[in-house]
């Protein structure tokens, strides 16, 4: 008689349908059968999607240049000698003279800023003598609040990057630095003949008050040339909406703490916009509940694509992005009518059809009344400038500004609106001839610039075209000269923060190859001192003395201390600008711009396509860095791919399914191919695509991946466009080279494993690799999330609590009251799902990246995965839960029982310890595992000895193992963190406490939603959080005692409108 | 017909016994000389500048922290950079021939490159500076170094040789101050009761 009983756990009838994929939601029991495995594809003779790989491919894939019997041939013989030989010997090369601080084997912090879209984030970089290796958020610096985004995560390899450019170039073939400097400082007199009449400079929006002073400058000595901005990120209309609104160049920062009302009108402002992590902070705040009785803000959301922020939503609805407008015209109206609002002729704006529900603007409406002063309406920058101009309206009537709506003076007092048009007419301007001297200061409009615009024939008009430019690509082969950018770990430069907080970017390195900055070259074309550490100091001066924004006529003094003090905090607190206040919203003015508004509404006959930057790439800046193309994008989970994201619905009408092809046109458009990906949550008749893929030649990883949809974009349909013409395209065979060459397993790519046999295409249908789909969740409730009045009703989540089995011990249980008792908790209630964490997780761990062919066979190397589940029954409008697993440290791991050899142990500090020295690979331990959080290396991800380029290890943790072929890896809680604490506090005679360290998922964190500590702490956040009755632990009813404890999600949910 | 002498009847026992036999003291003396015991302690390559402990520490009876400064507080001691060696050897035996690396190293701005000698497998992660905190005396582990013309590996740094200090630190500890006492003996601090330290014994110990 077996003692076993059935698997059981109890969830109410009102529990609602949770599902991973469409797939597993539309076939559940082929999509079982295809998850059961351990690792689903390709490993147990389960077919690929294509056909599978021969058996000669196998063998020339998993060894590289030589078979399987080849290896045990060599393996053998290397075995045998081995024996005989003395290890070899290494020298140890101390410093001839030390510098002061650098002393070997103690990681120091420097803090610096690094720009990301649109916001200066301030950091502290991690340096091992002398060799960045980690990225961390400045906990004193506004944007950054000691949090960190995949963006600047992932900037520690882009320094690294093997493929940037390594040197000068003129006309395509390599010179010196001299070489360059020689011509451009003759360039420099040349151009001041001519006053600069036929100068222009290309850039990008900045907050550099460095570069803006140096701007003004040259400006100053040829006043003919011209600055013309431009970004293929282009977020000017929130700029241009905010001098419409208040006269004045102001940047918007939202103070989410204390708001209870949040409204987003196709905005991802806790996703990706300019100071997402200081809004995401407010909002988790906001979100945090400890008690029944906590009240929690509540987040409607109007867009046409699932965002971040849309994840996160109490209410969202589909609008296209071309009626959004409406939508917020609607609710100034609701609000200047019913509520008597005083919006000025605003309120008698004429709202078209709305494609909300009935009860949605009166219901949003009276909240935001109710809430006067804690309330936000939030506008996306593919909003035109009226839209955000309308917003400020708003929350100014709504007392929101000054409060929740923060207003600080911009950094640039110059607000250039439509970067497209200004490179329509600099392109215009090249035509004509009346350009010969073009500096394009980073950027690159070859690949980038709207379809209509041909910027690159027109480049060829220009006698001296400079492109200075982190990697040598489309732009800079296209230039006579080229100069390779500095990373900007490297190079002295500044930023002002959104809030106007001026931070140093203060290098760590110096620059690994000959390069040059913006500052640099724009200081030799001003005449002035072309030492950027010297200009920057003469910036910090100016900003000291309150002479900032004014010419500088003599050099200042520096005071050194205040220099030093400014270098170590990473800001200059002292000389940061005061909020605004909150001046009146010109509403007269707003209102002219809305003259003549109104689109035809988007339809199965009207199409929309929508553009933004990808959560990943961004703009495609950094379309090699492995990390980026290789983590799971948030909303689809597709890996090393973009999509055009279609709806279930317009899918079903249009008759297509996920990976085929379409070719897609607007007006003045070039045709794009791309895949479609069938998204839950799409906006019906509207097509979301993503910038920065498609790249041809950006370097070894990322080059011919994903589709490039840049000619799509037009001057006139930048952010987003209708009348999209859609056709599908049944033969690829004239796009497939445009697809990075998957068929060949030998050819010498430089890490093992990144390709793979299997070509790009299946038949027609392109291939696309998605993680979510590799488990299943067995109907188990995993991620629980419930509405604040059911949660009120019965805090403990009585639904899908099990109990812990009442089996007795087959061994005597550990007793852990004693000394550390580490854990973690997750709050699902504030996790947005960003991936921040998971890029920490690979920086601090040296976890590989395994390439899309073997992502397909479910060989991620990823410590911590993003679970994405959808809830609810509606397969176009779903809900959405997120749940970060990563180990979760089982006191009673189900892993060690089945080691052969030990090699996964339990610490008496209760961590799952893993000795990768021991591990022979026979992955029972992963077998086991019920959580799924154990990963093995099929192959050697970090590359054969001598693969991988030097430079490129440079960015490896030196306090973690790399690991190897064949071995078991999974999350350790960042045992080296804790170590090292304890070590420290050891050494001062003393007991870790509270905030010594952080787990580096923790630290990135934006949300605060991982906290870790020692659970016999009885004062730690986390002893504290696990007591909470939200907590939960995952799968516990089958009697694994997990560490992590997670705290379930609460949605909050509109009375009016459930 | 008898073809082979009876005697040769006991063949295959003989056999049996022998091959079992052979085979297990090969086995065991494999097991217990191709171990660090024997084949790492006593290394003790040339150095590309003739420095002597004996000399500097035994006779001159210098502090073990003047060179290796970082002990007290990083995981690695610190092999000196050059300018501490100038910091004495600009004025003394400024001449010397044995000396010409260590100049050759300071005016080219290039590193002595010096032989490792105590090696750890990079998967073991040690940590100097929280031993030293705890007590463990320098020649513990590097013997005794003030002793030593050329510097060789002393003890076989083996998982089993650190395993036997972890059970059992007691005997290994000192007062701190008397930790870069090379000659120290448990006796002469008989009143001292040596602390509790619970060092680790599980795997993230040492390895991460």
């Amino acid at each position: 008689m077996s003692r076993r009983t059935d698997y059981q756990f109890t969830t109410n009838d009102d529990a609602p349908n949770v599902w991973r994929s469409l797939d597993a939601k539309r076939k559940p029991e082929e999509h079982a059968e295809r998850a059961k495995a351990e690792f689903p594809f390709g490993t147990d003779g389960v077919e690929l999607s294509s056909p599978k790989p021969t058996r000669k491919d196998a063998d020339s894939l998993e060894v590289g240049t030589f078979g399987r019997r080849g290896f045990m041939l060599f393996a053998g013989a290397s075995a045998a000698l081995a024996g005989c030989a003395r290890r070899p010997v290494e020298n140890i090369m101390p410093y001839t003279k030390q510098p002061e601080h650098a002393v070997p084997g103690i990681s120091s912090h420097y803090a610096t800023v690094y720009p990301v879209r649109g916001e200066a984030v301030g950091l502290l970089v991690e340096s091992h003598e002398g060799r960045p290796t980690k990225v961390e958020g400045n906990p004193e610096h506004p944007a950054s609040l000691g949090a960190s985004d995949t963006a600047t995560q992932a900037a520690i390899w882009d320094l690294y990057n093997p493929d940037r450019s390594q040197s000068f170039a003129k006309a395509g073939k390599e010179t010196t630095a001299e070489d360059f400097d020689t011509f451009f400082a003759d360039l420099a007199k040349v151009v001041a003949e001519n006053r600069g009449e036929t100068l222009r400079v290309l850039m990008a929006p900045t907050s550099s008050p460095t570069l803006l002073r140096l701007r003004d400058a040259v400006k100053a000595k040829l006043p003919g040339a011209k600055f013309v901005t431009w970004a293929s990120i282009d977020d000017s209309s929130v700029d241009a909406g905010a001098k419409l609104a208040f006269d004045q160049a102001v940047n918007t920062v939202y103070t989410l703490d204390d708001a209870k009302v949040i409204v987003a009108v196709d905005s991802d402002l806790l996703g990706d916009e300019a100071g997402s992590l200081k809004s995401s902070r407010g909002y988790a705040r906001g979100r945090k509940l400890r008690a029944p009785t906590d009240t929690m803000n509540r987040l409607y959301v109007v867009e046409p694509a699932l965002s971040v922020t849309g994840m996160a939503a109490d209410h969202r609805w589909r609008v296209p992005a071309s009626e959004c407008e409406g939508f917020l015209v609607a609710l100034a109206t609701e609000l200047a009518n019913k509520h008597a609002v005083d919006l000025g002729t605003l309120g008698s704006l004429k709202a078209g059809a709305v494609n909300v529900p009935e009860k949605w603007i009166p219901a949003i409406a009276k909240e935001l009344v109710q809430n006067k002063g804690k309330g936000v309406v939030a506008v996306g920058p593919r909003q035109p400038a009226r839209v955000h101009a309308l917003a400020h309206a708003i929350n100014w009537a709504l007392a929101n500004t000054g409060h929740t709506v923060q207003l600080f003076p911009a950094a640039d007092a110059e607000v250039t609106a439509d970067h497209a048009a200004n490179l329509a007419a600099l392109t215009t301007e090249m035509e004509a001839g009346k350009v010969e001297t073009l500096l394009i200061l980073g950027g690159n409009p070859v690949y980038a610039a709207p379809g209509d615009v041909a910027f690159a024939d027109a480049l060829k008009k220009v006698k001296n075209s400079i492109h200075l430019s982190f990697g040598y690509d489309e732009t800079s082969s296209v230039c006579a000269w080229h100069a390779p950018e500095s990373h900007a770990f490297e190079a002295w430069g500044d930023h002002r923060s959104r809030s106007g907080l001026y931070a140093i970017q203060q290098p760590l390195i110096a620059p690994l190859v000959a390069s040059r900055t913006a500052i640099e070259l724009l200081s030799v074309l001003a005449g002035q001192e072309p030492k950027a550490h010297a200009q920057v100091r003469q910036t910090f001066a100016a900003v000291h003395t309150g002479q900032i924004g004014k010419p500088l006529v003599a050099k200042l003094q520096v005071n050194e201390a205040q220099w030093k003090l400014a270098l170590k905090k990473g800001l200059v607190s002292e000389a940061t600008p005061r909020a605004l206040g909150a001046p009146a919203a010109r509403t007269a003015e707003i209102a002219k711009a809305f003259e003549g508004a109104g689109a035809k509404a988007v339809g199965p006959d009207n199409l929309e396509v929508t553009f933004a930057p990808d959560p990943r790439l961004g703009d495609g800046t950094s379309a090699n860095n492995p990390w980026l193309l290789e983590v799971p994008c948030p909303i689809s989970k597709l890996v090393w791919d973009n999509a055009a994201f279609i709806s279930p619905a317009t899918a079903t009408a249009l008759k297509l399914e996920s990976g085929d092809v379409v070719r897609l046109s607007t007006e003045g458009s070039k045709p794009v191919e791309v895949a479609v990906f069938v998204q839950p949550g799409q906006g019906d008749n509207t097509l979301a695509l993503t910038l920065g893929w498609g790249r041809q030649n950006v370097g070894r990883y990322g080059s011919r991946h994903g589709f490039d949809i840049q000619p799509l974009r037009t001057t006139k349909g930048y952010q987003f466009a209708t009348g999209v013409k859609l056709e599908k395209v049944t033969d690829v065979s004239g796009i497939v080279h445009r697809f990075a060459d998957q068929g060949k397993a030998s050819e010498p790519t430089p890490v093992l494993g990144r390709v793979g046999p299997v070509g790009p295409f299946d038949g027609a249908r392109y291939r696309f690799v998605q993680t979510q789909d590799h488990h299943s969740m067995e109907g188990r409730p995993l991620a629980l999330d419930t509405t604040l009045d059911k949660y009120r009703a019965q805090p403990n989540f009585p639904q899908f609590k099990t109990p812990d089995p009442k089996v007795l011990p087959l061994w005597k249980k550990q007793d852990y009251s004693k000394g550390y008792k580490w854990g973690m908790t997750v709050d699902l209630n504030a996790c947005l799902g960003c991936n921040a964490c998971v890029i920490a997780c690979q920086s601090e761990n040296n976890v590989g990246v395994v390439g899309k062919d073997q992502v397909e066979r479910g060989r991620e190397m990823s410590w911590l995965r993003i679970d994405r589940y959808f809830v609810g029954d509606d397969e176009n409008n779903p809900q959405v839960a997120i749940q970060p697993v990563a180990c979760v440290h089982c006191e009673e791991a189900p892993c060690e029982n089945v080691c052969p050899v030990n090699a996964t142990e339990h610490s008496p500090e209760g961590l799952n310890d893993m000795a990768y020295n021991r591990c022979i690979g026979t992955r029972y331990c992963a077998n086991n595992c019920p959580y799924k959080v154990r990963r093995f290396n099929f192959l050697n991800y970090h590359g054969e000895d001598g693969v991988l380029p030097e430079t490129e290890k440079m960015h490896m943790n030196p306090n973690v193992t790399v690991r190897m072929r064949g071995v078991m890896e999974k999350c350790s809680y960042c045992v080296q963190r804790i170590q090292e604490a304890k070590i420290d506090a050891r050494r001062e005679g003393r007991l870790i406490k509270e905030g010594d360290f952080q787990v580096a998922c923790q630290q990135a964190c934006a949300t605060e939603a991982i906290v870790f500590g020692n659970l016999n702490d009885p004062n730690s956040e986390v002893a504290k959080l696990t007591k909470l009755d939200r907590a939960y632990r995952l799968l516990s009813e089958i009697g694994t005692w997990p560490r992590t404890s997670y705290l379930g999600k609460i949605r909050n949910p509109n009375p009016e409108l459930v | 017909m008898q073809i082979f002498p009876r005697s040769l009847n006991k063949l295959p026992l003989v056999a049996a016994v022998a091959i079992n036999v052979i085979g297990a003291s090969l086995t065991l003396g494999i097991w217990y000389y191709l171990t660090p015991k024997h084949f790492q302690v006593g290394y003790a390559p040339v150095q590309p500048i003739p420095y002597s402990h004996r000399l500097h520490v035994g006779q001159m009876g210098m502090d073990c922290r003047y060179c290796h400064a970082q002990v007290e507080r990083s995981a690695h001691a610190q092999i000196p950079p050059t300018q501490t060696c100038m910091g004495c050897h600009a004025v003394v035996k400024n001449d010397s021939q044995r000396l010409d690396a260590l100049r050759e190293s300071w005016e080219a701005d290039r590193p002595v490159e010096w032989v490792k000698i105590h090696k750890l497998p990079d998967h073991a992660f040690f940590n100097h500076s929280v031993h030293v905190a705890v007590g463990v005396g320098c020649n513990e582990c590097h013997g005794r170094v003030d002793e030593m013309e050329v510097v060789r590996q002393d003890q076989p740094l083996s998982m089993a040789w650190c395993l036997d200090c972890h059970r059992n630190p007691r005997p290994h500890l000192r007062p701190k101050d008397q930790v870069t006492n090379m000659e120290w003996r448990p006796e002469m601090a008989a009143n001292w009761t040596p602390p509790e330290v619970n060092p680790p014994q599980h795997c993230s110990g040492c390895h991460r």
